[in-house]
């Protein structure tokens, strides 16, 4: 008795929905994921700027426990693992030392240059009257 | 030759090195040359040590055994790597390499370049003066210091 009251009135308010012509307003799946990502992340943001997220957790989340659950040796192996460190120590040395020693040379063969134009102004100095 | 130079040394490989650069191979030659001659005192010590422990007392050596190690190693260091790469740890760092008529530097022709060398390293001085950047000892054994930045 009290069930079939109660579909009555559902049906009822369908059928008054349907009369205001508000039935677009029932949205296919679709549209109200678009709906949703968009104000989703606008009302998540407002409520975000207005609750102190860092004295929450400080508050309420045991953060020894959370270190304690991590593998930190195991994170570091990775990190270490995946960055290559000796390689990376290894190539920038070996730029500034390839780098150094370009220079070197490079001015070595500048003051040799300087040294043969001397030399080759000597040789044709003209002579005076002997 | 261009192979592993950058760029701009491009317009250099080949060609007969001047003196500045040679004499700054010289000179780091000569400091690999003095570490060479203490590494040899210090294993003549070590022995010593480990032959007369209680009885130790660093070797003196007298001037002219000193003198005569020296320039022997010095000879043995030039010949050994004129020899096997044509290069010595400072030619090396220069960008140097010593090279004969045929290209690589014979034993024999090393060994006469390292001991002229010896005898005579003022012969060096040459290259200011030569055109084609010769030193005296190139003249005697027809060899030629190029740059060759490749390694």
């Amino acid at each position: 008795m009290v069930e079939s009251t109660r579909q009555r009135r559902a049906s009822s308010w369908v059928g008054s929905v349907a009369r205001l012509g508000l039935l677009p307003l029932v949205l296919p799946r679709w549209a109200a994921r678009r709906v949703l990502d968009a104000l989703v992340p606008l009302v998540v943001a407002e409520v975000l700027r207005r609750v102190d997220m860092t004295t929450l957790i400080i508050r309420h989340v045991d953060l020894d426990r959370v270190v304690a659950e991590v593998d930190l040796a195991g994170l570091v192996e990775d990190v270490l693992g995946a960055v290559d460190l000796p390689r990376l120590v290894r190539e920038s040395t070996g730029v500034l030392v390839s780098g150094s020693v370009r220079r070197v040379r490079l001015g070595g063969i500048a003051a040799d240059e300087a040294v043969g134009r001397v030399r080759g102004r000597l040789r044709h100095r003209p002579t005076g009257p002997s | 030759m261009t192979g592993h130079a950058p760029h701009e040394a491009w317009p250099h490989q080949g060609r007969r090195a001047g003196i500045m650069t040679r004499m700054t191979a010289a000179v780091l030659d000569a400091v690999v040359l003095l570490a060479i001659v203490s590494c040899e005192y210090g294993m003549v010590a070590g022995l010593a040590f480990l032959v007369h422990p209680f009885t130790f007392g660093f070797p003196r050596p007298s001037r002219w055994l000193t003198v005569g190690v020296a320039l022997a190693s010095t000879v043995g260091y030039l010949a050994a790597a004129w020899t096997i790469s044509g290069r010595t740890c400072g030619a090396l760092l220069m960008g140097l390499r010593v090279v004969g008529p045929a290209g690589r530097l014979r034993p024999a022709g090393a060994l006469v370049r390292a001991v002229l060398c010896v005898v005579f390293p003022v012969g060096l001085l040459w290259c200011a003066v030569s055109a084609r950047n010769q030193s005296l000892q190139d003249v005697v054994v027809r060899t030629s210091v190029v740059y060759d930045w490749s390694r």
